[in-house]
């Protein structure tokens, strides 16, 4: 303790020495650093207040270096006379300003990245990256009104910064069980400070006092190195650590851990594991009382273990395997100190550390951390403990091309455990894969023992088929579900592949008694997104869908979901009862089967429109020509219904398997400006001048919706047939209508997966509003119309499906 | 005898509601392979029309009132040998008996209005 506050102390008077000396040469007040401290305090809050995009959580350590390092490199000039000069109007200068500033606006850059739609802008980290880099390197332009600048050095930051964080797409991201040698700059500039500060944020409140000091000791040298900027951070850990002293013998191997993830592994440090060890000599005589969770009993009879199978490899090996996992450790803490779960944290660590063992070789961040998943769900399974090699032989099966965002779904999950009430009502299934090859379910259910035979008997009944891999975890229950996809396959067979094995999962749920207040999140990447989960049978005559409330998620961030609630729509863009045949201006017709594509009136269009304007005390738009529509948006309504229709052209699929579309040779790849999928619009019918694919009028393609700033937008409907639908052109990503909107940056779009009937669908739409007015989520209102339009509106109530955030509207009390 | 009416110019819906209202109850008129849906359609209207010639004198008729309505610059029969006559713009009521005598010589099969 007294080390503690010694240390505090000097840090405090170093501090205040720097904040005087750098105050006796003030900046210009035009500039936003009137003083270095001022200079330093306006950074500091901006790199804590950043949300990082959620694609580039694995790079988070390496952006902050890059950070950090330009940080210091600003700080140590502002100190430095050496840097300091007159500017043209004779004040007092320093280049350090513009070199925060310049910091600074990169880092402001990337909180815009991270809040204004970069988890919808695509999905892979790596061109995320790319994004990143080039709105830093926009940010340049910002810089002169900033800061003076006059010596170039501002500008001289910013590039390099972009520069580097492009740099990070060209590898491989970084894995949490790279060893401390892996040439991360991170660890040259922060070394193991950082990762204690990490570690200690995450479990200081239940560490013993001694280990606290250490590590706040650790902490004290950083914030002597970055001005501050880790006060505001330690001061609770500070006050926190008198509380300590009487932690319970369980607290201290959250302590150990906390403590080699600090200061990563070195041969000494294994005494510490020793102690901790004697602590609890074997699994039987640990005392479970006197810990405070499950989870720390499971860390502590893991960790009890770990001799033991060391001993089962060579020296180098495991120098290697300590090595991961302590840096394993370290970042679990980390993220669990981002995510604030120190529960996440304590179950977390040892589940990595075991992976470590387990494995000696990890291709992605995404493999490690399905390991890491595999082995939390064997685990709790009881599997491990008497046969790892059968854990062994589990890992081997999983899926490596299983991308990053499971990982997301494994901290999301464990944080919602804390959460019972909410666990209780949710079904959670995650379909993720790369290359569309792999699907993945993740089942979450409250009541282990409720559901614990039902889940071993879905078990048994999935495990049946080799594709299939099912584990149940505690009151987690989890099932992965693996399609394997080989390069050239058919990928139709692939497609009934997944539909049949999704199928009897799907169908495995749906004996749940949970399911009918439950809800289905999924998650589809390529292929997959085109099975009609909705449409699964369920009984003779129903579907899953009409029982089940399905919404598909756009990333992981929105899996975790936040506030779900919208304002109450008071302005809209309600349109039906389009005239296809009105005249229009001059443009391209499209040409279906080497004859015009004309489209047909729709009389269920006008109905549906007003129908629905009314419910809102609206008014309905009652046709509209492109470009009417065009400006209706700029008013950023935050309604968007579209009655009418729409059509998706499938010319990478029909290129692919060497068919002509409806019998034209008109299928190209596609070029730019062409149109892939539109919604139809006044005047589409007006013009045939040409059998090309370019420029229609009457029209509105998905590259033209990308461009529209939808950002007040709840609700985007797209009452039309096809019109979730889309072009898979890169991993992960549609081009589609949908998609585009969700671009734009409207939080949900209904689309339909197939042609749907004129009245039908009027008579559905008008439930499915019904239901949000009632104050359904939209999800919730597309089941419950479903289950209302069994009978009158036939298949195409399984049309639908709502992709991005299940928004729920407010309606006003007053 | 049944004779398709393909339209490049307007929609099917669009082309059925002006030809009944010109043409009347005297020529059965129908559309094959209407889906209702949202989306393109590949429906195809269809005329019934008596071999006496009556009936399909009113079509002809009919497909020349409601031409500029329509949007169609040129009406053209297809015979069933694919041998294709384009109706003059400027065919008088007068004339139509001569056109229907030609349709029936021809065989038509199909009456395309075009752009």
């Amino acid at each position: 303790m007294g080390l503690t506050v010694w240390l505090l102390i000097v840090g405090a008077v170093l501090f205040v020495k720097v904040i005087v000396e750098r105050s006796r040469r003030r900046a210009p007040a035009s500039t936003l650093h009137e003083t270095p401290a001022k200079a330093a305090r306006w950074i500091e809050e901006r790199f804590h207040a950043v949300p990082l995009p959620a694609q580039l959580w694995s790079f988070q350590d390496r952006i902050a270096a890059i950070l950090v390092t330009e940080l210091v490199d600003g700080m140590t000039k502002i100190s430095n006379s050496y840097w300091s000069s007159t500017d043209d109007h004779g004040r007092p200068y320093n280049v350090g300003q513009d070199v925060l500033t310049a910091t600074g606006l990169a880092i402001v850059e990337i909180g815009r990245v991270g809040v204004a739609g970069g988890a919808r802008l695509c999905d892979d980290p790596h061109d995320t990256l790319i994004l990143l880099a080039e709105a830093i390197r926009r940010s340049g332009n910002d810089l002169k009104t900033l800061t003076p600048d006059p010596d170039g050095f501002g500008i001289a930051t910013i590039r390099p910064i972009a520069d580097k964080i492009e740099a990070l797409a060209g590898g491989r991201a970084p894995s949490p069980l790279d060893g401390p040698s892996a040439s991360v700059s991170v660890a040259e500039i922060l070394d193991r400070q950082e990762r204690a500060l990490y570690a200690a944020r995450a479990v200081l409140p239940g560490l013993h006092v001694e280990f606290a000091q250490d590590v706040v000791g650790n902490a004290i040298d950083i914030t002597l190195r970055t001005v501050g900027m880790l006060r505001r951070l330690l001061a609770p850990e500070i006050a926190g650590v008198a509380t300590l002293a009487s932690a319970p013998p369980g607290e201290r191997l959250a302590m150990a851990a906390c403590r080699i993830a600090g200061g990563g592994m070195v041969e000494g440090e294994r005494a510490l594991f020793d102690t901790l060890f004697a602590l609890f000599p074997s699994p039987d005589t640990f005392d479970a009382d006197a810990i405070h969770s499950e989870s720390l009993y499971n860390t502590s009879l893991l960790i009890a273990r770990l001799p033991q199978d060391l001993g089962a490899v060579d020296r180098k090996t495991m120098d290697g395997l300590w090595a991961s996992c302590l840096d394993a450790l370290g970042n679990s803490l980390y993220r669990a100190f981002r995510a604030g779960e120190q529960l996440a944290a304590k179950v977390l660590c040892p589940l990595e550390i075991f992976v470590a063992l387990a494995s000696d070789q990890y291709d992605d961040d995404g493999e490690m951390l399905l390991r890491a998943y595999a082995c939390l769900l064997a685990l709790r399974d009881g599997l491990v403990f008497d046969a790892p090699e059968a854990v062994t032989r589990h890992i081997a099966k999983l899926d490596r091309e299983t991308s990053y965002l499971e990982y997301f779904l494994v901290l999301d999950q464990i944080a919602r455990l804390r959460d019972e009430d909410q666990v209780a009502n949710y079904y959670r299934v995650a379909f993720t894969g790369g290359d569309g090859a792999s699907l993945s379910i993740i089942k979450c259910l409250s009541d282990k023992n409720e559901n614990d035979r039902e889940i071993a008997d879905f078990r048994g009944h999935l495990t049946g088929m080799n594709e299939v891999e099912a584990r149940s975890v505690g009151i987690m229950p989890v099932i992965k579900l693996t399609i394997f996809n080989e390069p050239g396959g058919d990928i139709d067979f692939e497609r009934l592949k997944a539909h049949r094995v999704a199928g009897s999962l799907l169908l495995g749920l749906g004996r749940s008694p949970l399911t009918a207040r439950g809800r289905i999140v999924l998650r589809t990447i390529g292929d997959i997104g085109r099975v009609p989960f909705e449409a699964l049978p369920y009984g003779d005559h129903e579907a899953l869908g009409d029982h089940v409330a399905i919404h598909y998620s756009i990333a992981p961030v929105i899996l975790g979901e936040g506030d779900r609630s919208s304002a109450w729509p008071r302005s809209a863009l309600i349109l039906g009862g389009c005239d296809f045949d009105a005249d229009a201006p001059e443009g391209t017709a499209m040409v279906f089967a080497d004859r015009p594509a004309l489209f047909e009136p729709l009389p269920g269009t006008k109905a549906e429109a007003i129908a629905i304007a009314q419910r809102f005390s609206l008014a309905a738009t009652l046709g509209a020509t492109a470009a009417e529509v065009e400006r209706a948006v700029v008013d950023r309504p935050q309604l968007l219904h579209f009655a009418t229709h729409s059509f998706f052209i499938d010319r990478q699929r029909h290129l692919a398997e060497g068919l002509h579309m409806l019998g034209t040779s008109t299928v190209s790849p596609r070029r730019t400006g062409e149109i892939d999928g539109a919604i139809v619009l006044d005047g589409v019918n007006g013009h045939i001048d040409s059998v090309a694919w370019l420029n229609v009028s009457g029209v509105i393609g998905a590259d033209q919706i990308r461009g529209w700033d939808l950002g007040n937008t709840a609700l985007v409907t797209l009452s039309a047939c096809e019109s979730g639908l889309s072009v898979i052109e890169i991993e992960g990503g549609g081009q589609g209508l949908r998609e585009a909107f969700l671009h734009a940056g409207a939080r949900c779009v209904v689309s339909s997966l197939w042609s749907v009937g004129d009245s039908g669908v009027a008579l559905f739409m008008d439930r499915f509003y019904a239901g949000l007015c009632e104050g359904l989520s939209v999800s919730a209102a597309l089941q419950a119309a479903r289950l209302q339009s069994i009978e009158d509106v036939g298949r195409d109530r399984l049309a639908f499906i709502v992709l991005g955030d299940d928004i729920l509207w407010e309606r006003e009390t007053s | 005898m049944t004779i398709r009416i393909e339209t490049r110019v307007t929609s099917v819906g669009k082309l059925e509601a002006l030809l009944r209202g010109a043409v009347g109850p005297s020529v059965e008129l129908a559309r094959e392979n209407a889906s209702g849906e949202r989306g393109i359609d590949a429906s195809v209207l269809v005329a019934l029309v008596g071999a006496s010639g009556t009936a399909l004198g009113v079509l002809l008729s009919g497909l020349l009132k409601i031409r500029e309505q329509a949007k169609a610059g040129q009406i053209v029969l297809v015979g069933s040998s694919g041998r294709r006559i384009e109706v003059p713009v400027d065919t008088s009521p007068e004339m139509i008996k001569e056109l229907v005598k030609r349709a029936q010589q021809l065989d038509v099969a199909t009456i395309l209005l075009d752009r």
